[in-house]
């Protein structure tokens, strides 16, 4: 009579999962989509286009009380990234209530205008990819911010320039 | 010289995959390594090595290992420090012993493989473990070097890292302030679990100017009663998402070979997690491997059997690396009972 084999003391412990190449490759299918992919040159300048857009919006801002400002353009934007994801027409749109902002106000705000004309040019990708990347607002808010406020100092400077130059101009 | 025993891991995220590296205001930033692209550098989020090695080899391998020699109770903090986190060396006079890392890799696999740092000597491990590569269009190039030969076709085009990229957001409770009302002379259980219920229907409350704020609440400038639920969150890897890594080990020894794939079975059992938030469920990855060579036999099988022969000698090495002079005491005993069972015959 033969003696049973020892009991496996490693039994109770699944196994690793195992695979060969076909089950690597079918894992990997799923990250691949050439249809809809935008080559990385874009996706770095998609960004740059939202950080853009979100520096608009404080010249839009109707509200009386300022110091709120960011933080309802955040929302706004939070807001607009829930209702619209392949628009981005639609999307800026619904962004505009929470700034207490018509839209003739915002038809006459020259550089709203010049974005609103660039979008029927864009594919339908580049909205999707500009939605998602304003929908990181822990990431580009805080660099419109700076973007703004490097603005702001950029106008004043200029401004007082011009100032001077009048003074000097008149005396 | 020896082949190196290499096992090729792809990890899928299977819930957001949140390894953090800081943070930006209130918000968590995951980790992030830069990338030579054809395009210029880029950060692409990364699973480091170091956390891998962690969480996939040392954790689970040395929490069964202390348990199988029923060392779990009577561990001292350097010890449980070397087996847990490799150790720190903080005796001075540091010298070089080869017979202490035979001695090592003999009694205790797995220390032999990872290595670690004793009071007076760094014990070089055997595995290298790489960083989880994203598998992404930024990596395409350096895949291949993390996967086995043949897995990445040609013609694969792969999305851009960014758009692996997610956001997660929680709401904490309060604050001290909260915990200072819920404290005052409230005693009544059922008073508090009223109020609780309130609380919670917060948005189905009518809210009239006379309304007090409950525990958790605040009245805003506006005159609203606002809940001061504190928002907090940050980026994590989304679920569906892939990492590459490997693992090598040189100079392969059948124990050691056992003790990597049993830890990583072990890893498995515990949930395959990676990376923080994982009480929320964040970090699970499923985990296939691939391999190279195929083991002979069943390695760890083999090298359970091993830890269960040599139990003994685990606690007495790790008492003499760590407590030589109780490690003396005990075998000085031994001798003098030796000695006394000697003496009448």
């Amino acid at each position: 009579m033969s003696t049973p084999p020892p009991p496996d003391a490693t039994a109770a412990v699944p196994p690793l999962r195992r695979a060969d190449l076909a089950e690597f490759r079918r894992r990997l299918v799923g990250l691949s989509d050439p249809g809809k992919k935008l080559d990385l040159l874009s996706q770095h300048s998609v960004r740059e286009e939202v950080i853009d857009f979100l520096t608009i919006l404080p010249e839009l801002y109707q509200f009386e009380d300022r110091l709120p400002l960011w933080e309802r353009i955040g929302k706004g934007v939070a807001t607009a990234c829930a209702a619209h994801r392949h628009d981005a027409a639609d999307w800026s749109d619904t962004i505009l209530p929470s700034l207490d902002c018509e839209g003739w106000q915002a038809a006459l705000n020259e550089r709203w205008s010049a974005f609103q004309m660039l979008l029927p040019t864009r594919p339908p990708e580049w909205h999707e990819a500009f939605i998602r990347a304003a929908s990181r607002l822990g990431t580009v808010l805080p660099l419109a911010r700076a973007r703004h406020k490097e603005r702001l100092a950029a106008n004043g400077a200029a401004a007082g320039a011009a100032g001077k130059r009048r003074k000097g101009g008149g005396a | 010289m020896s082949r190196p025993f290499t096992i090729y891991c792809l990890s899928t995220a299977r819930s957001p995959v949140t390894h953090m590296a800081g943070t930006v205001g209130n918000r968590a930033q995951i980790a992030r390594e830069p990338v030579v692209t054809e395009l210029g550098v880029r950060p692409v989020p990364f699973l480091s090595g170091n956390a891998l090695r962690s969480s996939m080899l040392r954790r689970p391998g040395f929490v069964w290992l202390a348990e199988a020699c029923g060392l779990d109770h009577g561990l001292t903090k350097p010890e449980l420090y070397f087996l847990l986190a490799g150790g720190c060396a903080y005796e001075g006079g540091g010298r070089e012993s080869t017979q202490l890392v035979c001695e090592l890799k003999d009694v205790c696999p797995l220390a032999g493989a990872l290595g670690g740092t004793l009071p007076r000597q760094i014990l070089s491990g055997s595995v290298c473990v790489d960083s989880g590569v994203l598998v992404c269009a930024e990596n395409r190039d350096r895949l291949d070097t993390f996967l086995p030969d043949g897995v990445i076709a040609a013609d694969l085009e792969l999305r851009p890292a960014d758009s692996f990229v997610g956001e997660w957001q929680y709401t904490r409770r309060g604050g001290e302030g909260e915990l200072a009302e819920w404290a005052d002379g409230e005693t009544d259980l059922a008073e508090r679990a009223r109020r609780f219920e309130a609380w919670e229907g917060e948005k189905r409350r009518p809210e009239s100017p006379e309304d007090t704020p409950l525990p958790g609440e605040e009245r805003a400038r506006d005159g609203r009663i606002k809940s001061r639920q504190m928002i907090y969150g940050g980026e994590c890897v989304i679920a569906g998402a892939a990492f590459a890594h490997r693992i090598t080990l040189h100079h392969p020894r059948p124990p050691e070979v056992g003790a990597l794939l049993w830890s990583l079975r072990l890893w498995r059992q515990q949930g395959n997690t990676m990376g923080g938030m994982s009480a929320r469920g964040h970090g699970i990855l499923e985990t296939v491997v691939w391999l190279d060579p195929e083991p002979d036999g069943n390695p760890a099988a083999e090298y359970v059997d091993h830890v269960t022969r040599h139990q003994d000698r685990l606690a007495d090495w790790l008492r003499r690396q760590f407590r030589p002079d109780a490690a003396r005491e005990a075998a000085g005993k031994g001798k003098r009972r030796g000695k006394a069972e000697e003496g009448p015959a």
